[in-house]
């Protein structure tokens, strides 16, 4: 599945250099998403300015994973894997919901960055295989996604442990990028 | 000084770009009808009906048809996700409501969707356009047999259209966009949407 997935991205974006970014605060579940989709080794790497970028790389696609939220003197270097980049996966942790003001804060400064303005978005609503977890239409409300005007946006029930909700996310994303994004 | 000339013009020549929500109970073709309005207009293909998938979330699609810049919002049609729709209102110049013709048994929940659309006072002088879809099937009934079925009440000076369509094969689709550009254009909605905007960017400013 995950290599169906991975052919259906290289089909869309053909050559080119393309970039999803896979973003969160810490232990919304990012890293098991990534192995989940088993599109190939992911690279952990800590460069010397002290944060953390996971990388997958799959022919010219590269999805790229670190944290949100937590110090401010390293984000601007987060601006250096803003370019190319067609779609943002914003995973959040559906069942901490002390978090979600923080969440939704670091998710729409995010996509105020200029370089991210054309980029669609698509939501992981992660962690529903935990008591308490709230679901979609929550979740929607909280991150105030309906701000969002100018780009598409679809969220998902995810659970990355069972790898649940992740592959329908996944065809949304290939299909409006088909279709030609926003 | 530049940018004070610059601004005129914009104010003068500049198209004004109307915002369209595409609303619909579950199942209805309001992504169908995008894709179809993208592929008439934009000349690009479309993403085929069998490939849609249930929009949990926003889609938009950007076309200028009849001299004017359409931006359509397609929002999801389930129930829990209806409560989304609202958001969209204040800024919208008009409503395309989207009914799957083919299938009485889900009037009724298109009639009461419909009923509190027209309720809000956000929508206030939006024109409305009903489009009976899925013509294409032989069971669809007619834009009028809809119109008796719905009855609706509350459209006041609304201006209003019912029209048959197929999003499948485009059917239809290009004589209601025509009609639902001339009534934005005439509308009163859209001059007080005018002015708010041109409010908003002042204050910016």
């Amino acid at each position: 599945m995950g290599i169906l997935f991975t052919r259906m991205l290289s089909s869309i974006f053909g050559n080119r250099e393309a970039r999803i970014l896979v973003l969160g605060l810490d232990n919304a579940g990012k890293t098991t998403i990534l192995y989940r989709l088993q599109m190939g080794e992911v690279v952990s790497t800590i460069p010397t300015i002290g944060f953390n970028v996971e990388t997958v790389q799959y022919n010219n696609i590269k999805l790229q994973v670190w944290d949100l939220g937590g110090q401010t003197s390293i984000r601007p270097y987060w601006r250096c894997y803003f370019p190319n980049t067609q779609a943002i996966i914003y995973v959040v942790d559906s069942s901490d919901t002390d978090r979600l003001v923080i969440a939704k804060e670091e998710f729409h400064a995010i996509l105020e960055e200029d370089e991210l303005k054309g980029s669609v978005v698509l939501v992981y609503a992660n962690k529903q295989d935990l008591p308490g977890a709230l679901d979609d239409a929550a979740i929607t409300e909280a991150l105030e996604l309906h701000k969002i005007k100018n780009r598409q946006w679809a969220i998902f029930k995810t659970s990355a442990i069972k790898g649940e909700g992740l592959f329908e996310g996944l065809d949304w994303l290939s299909n409006t990028l088909k279709s030609g994004g926003s | 000084m530049f940018s004070l000339f610059y601004g005129l013009w914009k104010y003068m020549f500049s198209k004004i770009e109307f915002h369209v929500l595409i609303l619909g109970v579950h199942k209805a073709g309001k992504t169908s009808l995008l894709e179809k309005l993208k592929s008439i207009y934009l000349h690009s293909e479309g993403l085929p009906p069998d490939r849609i998938v249930p929009t949990v979330g926003l889609n938009i699609g950007r076309v200028e048809a009849s001299n004017a810049k359409l931006v359509f919002w397609d929002l999801g049609g389930q129930i829990g996700l209806r409560t989304i729709w609202e958001k969209y209102y204040e800024e919208a110049h008009a409503i395309v409501f989207v009914i799957d013709a083919s299938c009485p048994s889900s009037f009724e929940d298109s009639k009461s969707a419909l009923e509190k659309v027209l309720r809000n006072d956000d929508l206030r002088g939006a024109p409305l356009l009903i489009l009976a879809n899925k013509q294409d099937l032989p069971e669809a009934v007619s834009s009028e047999e809809l119109a008796r079925y719905l009855d609706l009440k509350e459209l006041g000076e609304r201006l209003y259209l019912f029209e048959a369509v197929s999003a499948y094969d485009g059917m239809g689709i290009k004589y209601a966009i025509e009609w639902l550009v001339d009534a934005m254009e005439r509308s009163k909605r859209t001059e007080i949407l005018r002015i708010r905007a041109r409010a908003g960017e002042a204050a910016n400013i």
